[in-house]
């Protein structure tokens, strides 16, 4: 288990991938699933600066990897506005170019790229957000 | 993440280095957009040495792609961009909307 703390910047976005596939890497995951938990967790961690936080440098970006005798557990918290993923559209991708919005792409991504995705939240300890990466 | 501009006869190719995410976007944004207020309206995107691209960046792309195609017949192409990156501009449905090319001179003969 490997655990770090990164101040809620998008400059922290690099340092956040950097251990990310490196966590991944170790696990044995394949060149195309570490990119995808990459992409997963650098989108989780845009979407707390811009909406739990919603700006940088508000708080911090707590990071827990374990790795699991099947699959890589990413735990990511913060102590941001409680974050409602029902409340962001699935964006429409077969909708033309002029149509398509901007939000919810991100979350998008998560669910695609993730085996699973759990949002949850707590008065005492913020926003949990759980993505699972299932191995081979 | 290291910006390279090119400006040729009728095509400006933009070579990016690194990471294309939320830090990066707004600057490469930021000088694309210059360049289209100064006229420029071809962009070939040399995706070759870039490691990481996040939805930010994609709709960067898309964004100024709206913006040429409000202003006239200007459009973004894609060079060389590799595999991993192609995957999630397909997961997120933007692959149709682009030409993408295997080689910078085939793109900049593309206009």
């Amino acid at each position: 288990m490997a655990k770090k703390t990164f101040p809620g910047n998008f400059k922290s976005l690099e340092g956040i991938s950097k251990f990310i596939v490196e966590q991944a890497q170790q696990a044995g995951f394949s060149p195309n699933d570490v990119y995808a938990i990459q992409t997963a967790v650098d989108e989780a961690c845009s979407n707390i600066i811009d909406h739990a936080y919603g700006g940088e440098n508000k708080g911090d970006i707590f990071i827990k990897v374990s790795e699991r005798k099947n699959d890589l557990k990413i735990v990511l918290r913060d102590h941001g506005e409680p974050f409602e993923p029902d409340e962001v559209p699935q964006p429409d991708i077969s909708s033309p170019l002029e149509n398509r919005r901007e939000r919810g792409l991100g979350i998008y991504f998560m669910e695609k790229l993730m085996d699973e995705v759990i949002f949850s939240f707590s008065e005492e300890r913020g926003n949990k957000l759980t993505l699972i990466k299932n191995k081979g | 993440m290291e910006l390279y501009i090119t400006e040729n006869k009728n095509n400006d190719v933009l070579k990016i280095i690194g990471r294309i995410d939320s830090y990066t976007s707004p600057k490469i944004q930021k000088v694309v957009r210059k360049l289209i207020n100064e006229g420029h309206h071809n962009f070939v995107i040399d995706l070759s040495e870039v490691n990481y691209l996040s939805s930010s960046g994609i709709l960067l792309f898309v964004n100024l792609q709206k913006k040429l195609s409000k202003q006239g017949d200007g459009k973004i192409v894609f060079s060389q961009v590799p595999d991993l990156i192609f995957s999630n501009i397909k997961l997120a449905g933007f692959d149709k909307f682009f030409k993408f090319y295997n080689d910078k001179n085939t793109a900049e003969q593309s206009f």
